[in-house]
């Protein structure tokens, strides 16, 4: 499950495409691609459990799914850019910080690996996975409430001109971040960066930690927050690749077929966060956070069974890994759904204020 | 009017880079098992032609998939 680290003792056992791999792989493709290009990340956590139901090695579907990450990233940044979503100096600041985080992340989950075993180290994952997302997506859920219910009300409330800390805390270098319209330190963006990569390196969706820490620490907007984490994925995902292509393990074949799919599916979310208001972003980001937190939960039991911790029958233990798997796909569906949906109705509503618009001149 | 001020659909551009992407494709996979024993072999060469090709395939069918939706129009709205 995670995403970075290099076994460098892993088999490399490439598989036959099957007709069956070549449809479904763009398919999710797509669909990991059109969460990234909304909410900037995301996308990744089902890719390589979805690789591996579809019989590629696990070690072969991280580095594949690393490695097709980047390159849609890219992708998407230069897309939400044309839209002013994407503050490049912070990503690349935090992108940069992100890199070492992935390091540190690595040397944990190795160590975790060989004291623990893998199960020890898949409880471990599932367990950050837990905390991180109940905490941050019931957070994100409810300020995304809060948002809609402000830009609803009939009174639009004065908006808020109060700094947040992180802006009043005055530690040189302090930097200007233009489209971000935002000032802080130095010294709290590289945290925030690092925090990214640990968490990436630990679950492979850094985002989980970066959009948020964006947008409630250094005060930028759900759009720019988004977008620019498409920059810090950009970063991340080249340096780890590069690290997983060394060592032989990325199959291009996979990446391509990934990228078939993910590369429409990531410009049409980017094009659906014009469409929508800022909280649309939050809410899609706290739903899916929420939905994978359940199904890794499902997982904590099938863990400790393994390390005779607990006792479930192996009936059980397969309904609760499959189910868990079929939720993240339902997370990935779920969201695609919320987006389509948002766009649509933004796209009316732009026609008709379209069509309306002459006429209304004319009298 | 309502004529005029309709953007023109960039067909012309779609077909330039659908041709160049179905060549990039056919071209890789006809060749795919033979490339991938071969990057399979790891080192710095190697990750930099399998970066290069991901981030070139990524441009050029990138390209392709913005003016498909440009094409079927699904623009993004101008802020």
């Amino acid at each position: 499950m995670a995403g970075y680290a290099v076994d460098p003792n892993a088999v490399k056992e490439f598989v036959k495409l099957t007709p069956m791999m070549k449809t479904f792989l763009p398919t999710l493709g797509f669909f990991a691609g059109l969460l990234s290009g909304f909410i900037g990340s995301g996308g990744a956590f089902v890719l390589t459990p979805g690789m591996m139901s579809v019989g590629v090695p696990g070690p072969m579907a991280v580095a594949s799914n690393m490695c097709h990450k980047f390159p849609k990233a890219l992708v998407g940044a230069l897309k939400r850019h044309k839209y002013g979503h994407v503050d490049v100096l912070l990503g690349l600041i935090m992108g940069i910080s992100a890199v070492i985080g992935v390091q540190v992340g690595i040397v944990v989950q190795k160590w975790i690996l060989h004291t623990w075993g893998e199960d020890g180290s898949n409880l471990y994952i599932s367990a950050v996975f837990i905390v991180v997302l109940a905490l941050v997506g019931a957070s994100v859920l409810r300020d995304a409430f809060r948002c809609k219910n402000q830009e609803e009300a009939p009174v639009q409330p004065e908006k808020r001109t109060e700094k947040l800390w992180a802006q009043k805390l005055n530690i040189p270098p302090m930097i200007n971040f233009k489209t971000a319209k935002t000032r802080v330190s130095f010294w709290i963006t590289v945290p925030l960066g690092f925090a990214t990569g640990m968490l990436a390196a630990t679950i492979a969706v850094g985002g989980f930690i970066g959009v948020p820490a964006m947008i409630y620490i250094l005060g930028a907007t759900g759009f720019v927050g988004s977008g620019t984490e498409l920059v810090i994925a950009f970063v991340m995902g080249l340096a780890g690749s590069l690290t997983w292509a060394m060592a032989g393990f990325v199959d291009l074949r996979i990446v391509l077929l990934i990228l078939a799919g993910s590369l429409f599916g990531v410009q049409l979310g980017a094009l659906g966060t014009s469409y929508v208001k800022d909280y649309m972003i939050k809410l899609v980001m706290a739903t899916v956070m929420l939905i994978v937190m359940v199904s890794r939960i499902l997982m904590v039991p099938v863990y400790l069974t393994k390390l005779d911790v607990m006792a479930v029958a192996k009936s059980t233990l397969q309904i609760l890994d499959k189910s868990s798997f079929y939720i993240m796909c339902a997370a990935l569906l779920v969201s695609g759904a919320i987006i389509l949906g948002a766009m649509t109705k933004g796209m009316r509503s732009e026609k008709t204020a379209a069509v309306g618009a002459p006429a209304r001149a004319s009298h | 009017m309502a004529e005029s001020t309709k953007q023109k659909r960039p067909v012309g551009k779609l077909i330039f880079y659908a041709i160049l992407s179905i060549a990039l494709y056919t071209i890789f996979f006809l060749n795919a098992e033979t490339l991938q024993d071969f990057l399979a072999k790891g080192g710095i060469i190697k990750a930099s032609i399998i970066v290069g090709i991901a981030i070139c395939v990524s441009l050029i069918y990138g390209n392709f998939a913005g003016t498909f939706w440009e094409v079927v129009g699904i623009q993004g709205k101008k802020h």
